[in-house]
């Protein structure tokens, strides 16, 4: 079996997670990044995405992790969000509904200039992420 | 039953109501310190591990770290986050949270204006003639920090947009279950931690840069935060002591009047005791 390390995953709201892993995949901002045990010391960004996590008995958990950071030291790896939900903790009806809501935005943008697009885009993306972290079909617009 | 009597079980009756309430909310602010301290426990990592990365990053940038929201600039005006609560029955935490603001207020030589957290802290900051020009409702966790958010996003805005050139926040620091202290710290440009050097080598990704543009928002959104959740257990340990000494005055209440009932029950039966024997008395002395 191979050797496993410490993840924390922390948010401002709380600690989601704090495991064993064997494996870790995660979303950078210049790609996907795999962690294993012993790995050099790492700070990189994260992009919106989905973070999978595999213990040491081979169990995998999926997380949607949305901007922050992920850190490799010797105590461990620390992944710091602003969120973080596991896939069986989504609320897949409040997820479709910010999906809705964000797509609504972007379609009134045109007439309403006071729409913040950058944040409705940006909320776009995280409920489409949280949607398929959850493995809930996307409605389409 | 002479109206004595009667006034005195009734007052002693309102006392008990009075008491009971008293009781349940000490009883509902003990749960909610209880959770309040778990929420700020379980996210004091994050803020440790934030302001670590940070001081990583700033060991590796040459010179200072360059971000909008760390930038200073001459101070024209201040915003001032006033963070306490929906309610009041908690002590002094209202008062002295304002108390700290009017006094901040009075010693700035530019103008300042106030945002306040909290239904009750919004009215008593209107009353104080602070300058209020925001009101954001008390923080709650059934909120997942949405509400907090917006809160941050505010402050960022003001500070981005020029509105302000500093944010201060004033907030309750919770120091014990029966201390906490009304403080004023920065948020606004952001003081930064300490820059550190790694032991070893460490690659960061895709750049530092990106690590600034990334870092530097996620901390001062953990330093207004912890601000805010620092209130929050102030708030409830302030409210259950409130709350127990009044539970425990009317405790006392009770058995004063309890035994006033006792004398003025007494007094009515010697005073009944004496008709009786002065009657008979009389009648005696009549046959």
């Amino acid at each position: 079996m191979p050797e496993s390390f410490h993840v924390r995953i922390l948010t401002p709201m709380r600690e989601v997670a704090d495991i064993d892993a064997v494996y870790l995949n995660a979303t950078a901002t210049d790609g996907k990044l795999g962690v294993m045990a012993r790995h050099a010391p790492l700070l990189t960004r994260l992009d919106i995405g989905t973070m999978v996590i595999t213990e040491p008995g081979g169990v995998r958990r999926h997380f949607a992790t949305v901007g922050g950071v992920l850190r490799v030291t010797e105590r461990g790896v620390f992944v710091l969000v602003e969120a973080a939900e596991e896939a069986d903790e989504i609320d897949i009806e409040r997820a479709r509904n910010a999906l809705e809501r964000a797509r609504q935005r972007l379609r009134e943008r045109r007439s309403d200039p006071s729409i913040d697009v950058s944040r409705a885009e940006l909320a776009l993306a995280r409920a489409i992420n949280r949607l398929r972290v959850a493995g809930a079909s996307t409605p389409r617009a | 039953m002479p109206e004595n009597l009667r006034t005195l079980r009734r007052k002693r009756e309102i006392v008990g109501e009075i008491q009971q309430i008293t009781r349940a909310m000490k009883l509902v602010s003990a749960a909610k310190l209880k959770r309040s301290l778990s929420w700020r426990e379980a996210t004091q990592a994050y803020f440790e591990e934030i302001d670590r990365a940070l001081g990583l990053v700033a060991g590796q940038v040459e010179g200072e770290i360059v971000h909008p929201l760390v930038t200073r600039r001459p101070v024209r005006r201040i915003g001032l986050l006033l963070c306490g609560g929906d309610k009041g029955l908690c002590g002094a935490f209202n008062a002295s949270i304002l108390a700290k603001a009017r006094q901040f207020v009075r010693g700035s030589d530019v103008r300042v204006q106030t945002y306040t957290v909290g239904t009750r802290t919004a009215e008593m900051a209107r009353r104080a003639r602070l300058n209020v020009v925001r009101e954001f409702p008390a923080i709650s966790e059934r909120q997942r920090g949405s509400d907090v958010q917006d809160i941050v996003r505010y402050m960022m805005h003001v500070f981005e947009s020029g509105t302000v050139d500093r944010v201060e926040v004033c907030y309750a620091r919770f120091l014990s279950r029966i201390t906490n202290e009304p403080v004023i710290d920065r948020v606004l440009p952001a003081p930064l931690p300490e820059a550190r050097v790694a032991d070893r080598a460490v690659i960061f990704e895709p750049d530092v840069h990106e690590l600034v543009q990334q870092l530097v928002p996620q901390h001062v959104t953990a330093r207004i935060f912890q601000a805010l959740l620092s209130s929050a257990a102030s708030e409830h340990s302030a409210r259950l002591m409130a709350m127990t000494a009044a539970t425990e005055n009317a405790e006392e209440m009770i058995s004063d009047l309890t035994r006033d009932i006792n004398r003025a029950r007494q007094a009515e039966i010697t005073s009944e005791l004496l008709d009786v024997v002065s009657g008979g008395d009389a009648l005696q002395r009549q046959g």
